[in-house]
Formats: C-alpha cells, structure tokens, sequence
C-alpha cells in the first residue's frame, strides 16, 4: 500500500556492462505494473534491485517517500513470489507461511489467525499439513503467494511466477492473481517474458529492451499505439508483420510503394497527418507495420489496397487460421525474408499451399516507423511541427504565409523550419490567431490540431479550451532548427551548457586555498545552531533530575521500600497462584483433548470398518444369490467380473475413506490443540511480564537514588553522542570544482551523488550541464566570461560568452539575462546549483 | 530375409545384455569377496583362544578358525578380549578412550566448522573468495606429515606437548580444508530460498541454521562420520606427538606396539582391538543412519 518512485536507476556490472540503464518511473499506489522483455533485458535486476537483493549502482528508489537504496530486504515491507516458488522444503505449508512472521516475533495466535485467513483465501486450508514436496506446481506457487500476502506487504513483487506451470494452471492463475490483487489493494509489480500476461494483468506495462524502458503505457495503448518498432513487434501474437517501404505524396494521397516487390497501396493524407511532411519524398525508408487482423483475403473485384501474396503454409487454431504467406511470388526458401506475411482469417476456404491469392491490407489501421531510428512516425503525441519558411535579403521571417517579427540572421533562406511542440506558445498576447480543429486526448495531456490558411499543425492546449477557438499562436525561436535541404542552416540553442567538475571536500578546498571566502565561519554557526538546542535539552534534563532526586531525599526511603516489597509480595502469590490455575486447566484441556482425539479416532476406524464389512457382506450375499439365479453364461461371467472388481477396489477405498475422516480429525485437533497452547503462552507471557514489572519496581525502591543516577547518566551520554554526530556531519562540506574553483553543495545533492558513487566520488570525473537561467550575473560572482555575441528573440536576449577553462581552452555558454550587457563587456557570474543536472563522465550515468 | 536379419539381431542383443550382465556380477562378487576377507578374518582371528591349540595362534591357513576345521577343534572363546582390557602391560583401554575423547572432540568441532566454511564459500561473495579456494586445494595437495616436526615444535612451545589435545588441535587446525564437499552440496540448494528468507526478515545466520542446516542433513552426517573415523586410524601424527608416551597413545599406535614387538604372541588380541575399535563408529553410523536417509528424501528443493 504504497507508491514507488525510482529516478535514473542504473545497474552497472563491474566488467561495465550496464543492465539497467536510466530507469525513471513513477508507480502509483494500488496500481499492477507489469515489466516484460525479452530475456536479458534489465526486467528482473530491476525487480531484485527494488527487492533489495541486488544493490542499486545509481539513482534512487522511493517506496512512499522514503530511499530506500540503503535498506535491507526485511526492512523494505515488500513481499516476493520465486519464479521457482523458493518454498522451504522441509517445512510444511502452515509452516511455510508463518516463517517470515516467526522471525518478525508477531504472537502466535495472530500468525495462526493469518496463516488461516491466506490459505482460506487461496484455497490451500486442506494441505497445511503437506510439505511442498507432495503438492503440484500449481498449488506451491499458491502457497508462495499465500506466503507473500499474510505479511500484507507495501508492494507486491512477482519474478515471473507462472513460468514454472503449464499452459492450462497458467491461465488459471493468472486470473486468481488478478482477483488476488484487487482483493487485497496492494501494489504489484510483475515480472514476465509472456506478453499476454503482461497485457491481461497490468494496468500499466513497461516494455523493456537491454536495459532501457522502451514505452510505459496501458495494454490497449502498447497494442494500438506502438511508439517504435520494436513494442510494435513485441506486442501481440502472432508478430505483426513489417515492410520496407517509402512514402511519396500525391494530392491528398500517400503512395506507399514496397521496396523489396512490386507493390503499391495507397493513404488518405488525413490519417497520416503527424507525420513530417519529409517523409514523403519517395526516398527515406519507411517501415509499414500492420497486424495480421488488419489484412483479409481480398473478394474478388475488390483491388483497393490489394496485393498478391503465395501461400506458403497454415497454421489451423480452430476457430481461426493463420495463413503465412510471402508478398514476393517466386518460390523462395528464404525463412525470415522481409516480404513475409502472416494473415490471420476465421474462414480458410478452398485455399491451398503454393497458391497465389489478393490480401487486402486495411491500411488505416497499419503503423509507420523511421526505417533508420525504428521510432514510429505517426506518434500520439507529435514531437515537432514543421513549416516552409523563407527570408528576404534582410532576414525578415516569412513564414504560414505572414511576416513574422524575428530577425534569423539568414539572408534569402528558402527551407524547413523545425519548431518542438513545447516551443509552440499559446499563451502570449502577440502572434498569428489560428483556429482550433480538433482536441485529442493523450494521456494527460490535450493535443490541438490548429489551423492557419490551408496549413495544419499541432500544439498542447489547455483543459479548456474547445474546439473552434480561435487562439495566438506564438514561437519560441530559440529552439527552432532552420533546414535548407539536408543541411541545419541554423542550430536552436542547446538546453544546457556543460562543464567539466570534480567533487572534494572542504579538506581539499582549504589545502588547495582555492576558496575565498573560507566556510569555517559558516560551519561554526552551524555548528552553533545544533549545540544550542541539544544544550537547552541537556540542561532540562539536569533539571528534571535534580528536582527528582530532592523528592527522593524527603523521602522515607526504606518505609517505602518495605512497603512495596510487602505489596509485592502478596501480588507474587496471586500471580503465581494464578498461573498455576491456568497451567493445569491447560495440562487438563490437552489431555482431554488428547483423550477426545484419540478416541474420535477409533471410533472412526470402527465405524469405517463396520460400514465396509456391512458392504461386503451385502456384496456377497448378492453375489451369491446372482450366480445361483443365473444360468446364462454371459451374465455370470459379467457379475464374476464385477464381483472381481468390487473385491479389488475396496480395499483401497476403505482406505481412502479412512484417511479422509482422520485427516479431519487430525486437522481439528491440531487447531483446537494449538489454540489451548497459544492461550497457555498468553498468559504465560501477560503473567511474566507483570512479574518483571514487579520485580523492577522492587529494584528501583532497593536503590533509587543510584537507579535515578543511572539512568539520568545514559540519557546524557545519548544526548552527548547524538550532538557529537551531528557536529561532524555539520562540519562536511563537500564542493563541486568547476574551472578550479569550488561551489559548495547544498546537502540534497552532495548526498545523491555520495549515494550514487559511494567512496569513488573524489576520484571521477563528472558533467554538469547548466540551464542557461541557472546563472546568476553577481559582481563578486567566481567565473568570468566575456560577452561576445549577443542573440536576441521576440521577448528575451541570449550572450553568447566565451570563457577559457582550467585547461585554457575556449569554450562558449550562452547567458539568459534581462540585463543590457554590451559585447566584448566581461561578466562575474555563479552557477545555482540546484537547478543543474550532474553526470558521471566514464560510464555517462546521471547523478542528479 | 530383412526380417531374418532384424529377427536375429534382437536376439543377440538379448544375449549380450545377459553376458555383459553377468560378468559384471561375477566380476564385482571377486571384488567384494576380496574386500572382505580381512574384516571376516580379523573377527575370525579375534576369537581364537591362544593356548587352543598344538600350533601357533598365528596362521595363516588358518581362515574361518572358530569353525571347527582340521587339528582344530573350534573353540571360540572371548579370552582375548578379556585380556585386552585386564593386562596391564597394554593399557588397551586408555588407549581406546583417548581415541574416543580425541574423535568426539573432533567430530564435533570440525562439523561445525566445515560446515560454515563451506557455507561460506558457497554463498557469501568477498573479495579473495577464489583465491583462498584455490590456496586450500593446493595446500591439501601436500602430505599432512611435511609440516610433522614444525607443528611438533609449535605445540611445545605452546606447552602442549604431551597431551592428547595437541592431536584435536592439530586435527581441528586443518579441518576447515575438507569443505568441498559440502559446499558442492549447498551449491545445489536453490539461491531464492536465501533470498526468499531475507525478504521474510531473515539474516545469514537464520538462511544457515534454519533452512541450509534441515536440508543438508546427509552432509552433516556425513562430515560427522569423516571427522569421527579418521582419528582412529592415524597413526603417524600420533606416533610422532606421543613420543613413546604409553598414556597418550591412540589405538592405532597402541595395536601397532602389539603386533611390531610381539606378533606371534599377541596377534590375535590385536584382532580384537581392531574389531572392538570399530564398535563406537557402528553405533554412530546406526544411530544417524536415519537422518542419512531422511536427508537425502527432504533435500529436494525443485521439481
């Protein structure tokens, strides 16, 4: 019953290979994850790595809100289910579950009363008494998952249990663990290589491949709206079939034409409406991507988006077929040739092997990916909007048909303008009005499809905004590309500027005398601030016992003394006498019950073998009075066969019934018995402790004075220790040297950092990337640079700086400022470090 | 004709698994008769009286001589084994219950500590965790008796000398080296019962004492057997830390006296020493035979 936050989670292996690599995600409470991917993709370490049995290299993990990177498993309140259950084989089922509740001394009757409850809940209340050894796969994995629950765990962690079972108990399970998770409102995180696990039981699933998330979305959404090649081809059965394709616009029509045949389909314009307008050149690879649902067997006439395939084989699943065919007709014996494609029909017909057949692609449904970065095309959200635009010889911007307001510096540019989808603006007073066409809900977020004349393109809006608006449209120029062909003619400004650093200690810094000013004042203030509470408390506490010991002292020490030894006295024989009483009820109670037990079960047997020596008497008698009536040959032979069979099978029924009405009373006793038992301890303990307490009063009043003394001297040394420690926390420092000079770290991200890198963090070197609104222009700023290019948009002002490092290289940053800085003009200037990212350099893992 | 052939050759494959059959069988039956004989000649021997005859107790024609056979009447009696503890002269029982101190001591000790060794190096990973596992192997590879005169003086300067616990020290000090085996054992005890423990709230100490333990019973008894049986037959370090010291011999050292010296007279009261020597290894053996087995049927993690 928690949340789960990890943030850039990285496992790297010391040979550095990195298993896990850049993990960030956010896991809401009551939610089932699912993580799925093939093997070696990262799924499990990162399982184990919140489990806490692999140690996480970097990042951190939140259960709540609380890091837990440092914890033991034990501590975290989290619960796991084995892919090979992990069931301790030498105890029994009961015993198994209440393992890990012994070790956390819950009393017994509350262990019994959850052991009940789980295995009442899976339905294992008949074999508490087996051990895992006699049980099917099936049922151990329930008593893992018994297991797991009793404890009412905080997160729920399942590492690919159904993979053990088969196919049948599988499906089985896999419902039981869905009604088992909302039952018990819990988070669960599940692991599988098995999609349709994943899309059956996760409310989100994270799709991974060697060691990066790929996509976390919903099941539908990972289905309908794949985000790159290969979730597309990861989710669903079977694989969804892709080709080489280029796009090539036509009016309102894209042509789609197959690379490796002669085939054509084509698009209506408005379905692909995302996709960059470059895509349609006729040249760049495309990959089409369609699920065999959304091919059929073409009717005949039809040749709208039909292509002829040959039939190479099927695959009959009953209710449906798979027909595997390949697109280039030749007969080729090539197994994964990039032409194949699998249709999936629920009517096979007079179809057969070898014959070449019209597939009709439903081509709104098919996906398109970049046949270079695999990514899809046509995303929900669209990263980027693309516009003609052109200069004059002034480098006045025209672009969507108006002057725009911006200076490019780009004298007769005729070319693409590449603007983000976070650069689109609609929240500034100047601009171009467009109206709003469409509203589409993704995720969280609200997508517009806006228009100006005849061009179309998109930009988040708000919640409340509605379709037929009319709204001002405005752009944020610094993150704008200028193309002209294939060339960049004019780069945005990157987010960050980097700068190499290294990590000391305030040690270091004094030695190196590379500080001004020194922190040893604000250490002593610190310092200064700690002491003075923890005085404040010492000295309360002094107070309280000095005024305690002045009561004691008029006090008649030994009266009392007497008088409570006395009182105490008397309480001991009650106590005492009482626990005798309930020490024989409980001898009486097991005894009897013994006796009860003992005596149910003879009567059992008694009754079990009266019933069947009644049986076989009747048998017999029957039998015998058959085989006298009949004289037909055939019948006698049937009733002595019959008679054979009732005398062979009786035994072991007898037995079986025996077993069954034991086991029963076996199982009653053990309850009732270990009821009497846990009662008996009750007292036993209530009984015991009120006797400690007894006993320690009698010792306070022997001594009090010196027990007052005591205690009071503990309570100071804790109070001593607890300042001592934080002084020396107080006092550590720790610096990030940028251009040999030290910027103190505030406390949050020294401790990431340390976290991350344990003792190596004085011996790496690190990349801290700066926003440009993370300098702060300040007269006795430490680094200095001089303005040498100032780059202005419609309502903020960039300077380009140049400054040279430790090394005397010249390197560039670029200075957000509201101020009037003149060119060839030197400005001071620090970093706040709290808005910077920071990177590890040798294995490029993010620290903060 | 094809069936012939096929008819013929199932046959003769029949016949060879017979003939393969029973070689092995006869072969095996040499094997064990050859095996045994000493142990049925030593009991055999043990019960011949030494004045029960015209000829000499010592003969080696002599093979089942409490049957009567020949000259020999085949009178079994047990005077050798009343001499063995009555005779002051070999002070057999002093012997006997140093051996039995010195194995009890031993076995328990060096169970303990092969087993947390062994554990250790199965499921802890620390740095020079290979190297030492190598070290071992290759110290193992030397004879015990090359640091013999070495350990001699370390034990004296220690002061102990004289004493039968020098030979425990000298036993326990090297016993952590036989973990192989029980490590190979644990290796097969699945890694998620561990982990399933910590995440229960365990430490190492119960993963150890509550679940590798109950599983690894045939090994426990198994370590238990080794350690127990080996003091009763070492000689050499015995020998050599005795120093002629009659009261601080080990059975071995104290049946070899019997028979170096005086081996025509004493030999079959040596027998009986021997045979009496294994009584205490039998009880074991019996009494943890169930364990053995029980073990064996429990440790079964997967399936």
């Amino acid at each position: 019953m928690a949340s789960l936050k990890l943030e850039h989670i990285y496992k790297v292996y010391p040979n550095g290979t990195k298993a896990v690599n850049d993990f960030t995600m956010e896991i809401k409470d009551k939610e089932f994850i699912v993580f799925v991917g093939p093997s070696g993709c990262g799924k499990s370490t990162t399982l184990r790595m919140i489990a806490g049995l692999e140690e996480i290299s970097s990042g951190e993990l939140y259960i709540g809100d609380q890091i837990v990177n440092d914890m033991e498993p034990k501590d975290r309140d989290i619960a796991m289910v084995f892919q090979n259950y992990a069931l301790y084989p030498h105890m029994t089922v009961y015993e198994n579950m209440a393992f890990g509740l012994q070790l956390r001394h819950v009393p017994r009757n509350e262990i019994h009363e959850k052991v009940m409850w789980a295995a009442n809940v899976l339905g294992l209340t008949e074999y508490l008494d087996r051990k895992p050894k006699a049980m099917s796969g099936g049922q151990r994995q329930r008593v893992s998952l018994g297991r797991a629950i009793l404890r009412n765990p905080k997160v729920m962690l399942l590492d690919e249990p159904l993979s053990n079972l088969d196919a049948k108990l599988r499906s089985q399970m896999r419902s039981e663990i869905s009604k088992l998770h909302q039952n018990l409102q819990t988070t669960f995180i599940y692991v599988t290589h098995d999609q349709v696990e994943a899309m059956t039981l996760g409310t989100r699933v994270v799709v991974m491949k060697l060691g990066r998330i790929q996509q976390i979305d919903a099941p539908k959404n990972l289905y309908d709206y794949p985000i790159n090649k290969f979730v597309a081809g990861f989710i669903g059965t079977p694989q969804m079939n892709f080709f080489n394709t280029t796009l090539k616009r036509n009016g309102d029509v894209i042509d789609i034409n197959f690379k490796d045949v002669d085939a054509h389909l084509n698009i209506k314009l408005e379905h692909l409406l995302k996709v960059q307008k470059s895509y349609f050149d006729g040249q760049r690879p495309v990959t089409l991507g369609i699920r065999c649902e959304n091919v059929s067997i073409a009717d005949k006439g039809d040749n709208i988006n039909v292509v002829p395939m040959r039939i190479n084989h099927f695959e009959e699943l009953g209710n449906e077929t798979l027909i595997y065919g390949d697109l280039d007709l030749k007969d080729s014996l090539v197994i994964d040739s990039p032409t194949r494609i699998i249709v999936k029909t629920t009517n096979r017909g007079e179809l057969k092997m070898g014959q070449v057949v019209n597939v009709k692609f439903d081509i709104v449904k098919a996906h398109f990916f970049d046949g270079k970065t695999e990514m899809s095309i046509s995303p929900r959200l669209p990263k980027v909007n693309v516009f003609e635009a052109k200069t004059d010889k002034d480098g006045k911007l025209h672009v969507l048909a108006h002057d725009v307001d911006f200076e490019t510096g780009l004298e007769n540019y005729h070319g693409e303008m590449v603007v983000p989808i976070e650069a689109m603006r609609l929240d500034k007073t100047r601009g171009l009005k467009a109206k709003i066409e469409k509203i589409e809900e993704v995720e969280d977020k609200h997508l517009a499809y806006l228009r100006i004349n005849q061009h179309l393109f998109f930009a988040l809006v708000t919640r409340n905004a509605k379709v037929g608006d009319e709204v001002t449209v405005s752009i944020d120029f610094d993150k704008v590309s200028f193309y002209e062909g294939e060339k960049c003619v004019k780069e945005p400004i990157k987010e960050t500027d980097s700068f190499s650093a290294y990590f000391t200690n305030y040690e270091t810094v004094k030695s190196k005398k590379l500080s001004q000013p020194m922190h040893d004042e604000e250490i002593s203030l610190r310092i200064e601030n700690i002491r003075k509470p923890i005085e404040k408390e010492i000295k309360e506490l002094t107070e309280k016992h000095d005024a305690k010991l002045a009561e004691l002292s008029n006090m008649d020490l030994q009266a009392k003394y007497n008088e409570v030894v006395l009182a105490n006295k008397e309480k001991e024989e009650e106590l005492s006498a009482k626990f005798n009483e309930a020490k024989e009820k409980y001898v009486k109670n097991k005894a009897e019950l013994k006796a009860k037990f003992k005596e149910d079960t003879k009567k059992a047997i008694r009754e079990v073998n009266e019933i069947f020596a009644k049986r076989r008497k009747e048998e017999n008698e029957d039998y015998r009075l058959a085989m006298s009536l009949n004289k037909d040959r055939a019948t006698r032979i049937a009733r002595k066969a019959d008679h054979e069979i009732f005398k062979e099978t009786l035994p072991s029924e007898k037995l079986g019934e025996l077993t069954t009405r034991t086991q029963i009373l076996q199982q009653d006793f053990d309850m009732k018995m270990s009821g009497i038992s846990s009662e008996y301890q009750r007292t036993k303990y209530n009984l015991k402790s009120s006797l400690k307490e007894m006993k320690k009063e009698m010792d306070y009043y022997k001594n009090p004075i010196a027990y007052e003394n005591s205690k009071y001297n503990k309570e100071l040394k804790q109070l001593n220790a607890k300042m001592a420690f934080e002084i020396k926390q107080a006092s550590l420092l720790f610096f990030l040297t940028i251009n040999n000079i030290p910027f103190m770290l505030p406390e949050t991200i020294s401790n990431k950092i340390i976290q991350g890198l344990g003792s190596r963090v004085f011996t790496k070197k690190y990349r801290v990337e700066v926003p440009h609104n993370a300098y702060v222009l300040k007269e006795d700023g430490k680094l200095n640079a001089t303005v040498t290019e100032i780059i202005s948009y419609i309502d903020h002002k960039y300077y380009k700086c140049e400054y040279s490092d430790s090394e005397g290289g010249k390197n560039y940053i670029y200075l957000l400022s509201r101020k009037e800085l003149p060119v060839g003009s030197t400005v001071n200037f620090e970093i706040d470090l709290n808005k910077v990212e920071i990177y590890e350099n040798s294995l490029n893992i993010r620290l903060v | 004709m094809a069936k012939m052939i096929s008819q013929k050759k199932y046959r003769s494959q029949k016949s060879i698994k017979i003939t393969k059959q029973i070689i092995t069988y006869i072969f095996l039956v040499v094997l064990s008769i050859i095996w045994l004989i000493p142990f049925v000649y030593l009991v055999g021997q043990s019960f011949i009286s030494m004045t029960a005859g015209p000829q000499a107790p010592y003969s080696a024609t002599l093979f089942f001589p409490i049957f009567p056979n020949g000259d020999n009447p085949g009178n079994a009696t047990f005077d050798n084994y009343i001499a063995l503890f009555t005779d002051p002269n070999f002070p057999f029982f002093t012997w006997w219950l140093n051996t039995l101190v010195i194995a009890v001591i031993t076995s328990v000790v060096q169970t303990i500590l092969v087993l947390l060794t062994a554990y250790a190096l199965s499921r802890l990973r620390f740095k020079g965790r290979k190297a030492i596992m190598n070290m071992i192997l290759i110290i193992g590879m030397f004879p015990g008796f090359l640091g013999m005169i070495i350990n001699y003086f370390i034990l004296q300067l220690l002061g102990m000398s004289g004493s039968i616990f020098s030979l425990i020290l000298l036993y326990i000090a090297g016993s952590a080296m036989n973990y192989y085996i029980a490590k190979g054992f644990f290796d097969t005890i699945s890694k998620s019962l561990d982990e399933a423990v910590l995440i229960d709230g365990g430490t190492n100490n119960t993963v150890f004492w509550r679940i590798i333990l109950p599983l690894s019973k045939p090994i426990i008894v198994y370590t238990i057997l080794i350690s127990f049986t080996s003091p009763w037959g070492d000689y050499m370090m015995a020998a050599y830390l005795a120093q002629g010291n009659r009261n601080m011999f080990n059975v071995a050292v104290g049946l070899q006296q019997m028979v170096g010296i005086y081996a025509s007279e004493y030999f079959t009261r040596f027998c009986a020493g021997g045979v009496f020597v294994s009584i205490p290894i039998m009880i074991l053996f019996f009494v943890l035979q169930r364990y053995y087995v029980e073990g064996i049927a429990g440790g079964a993690v997967k399936g």
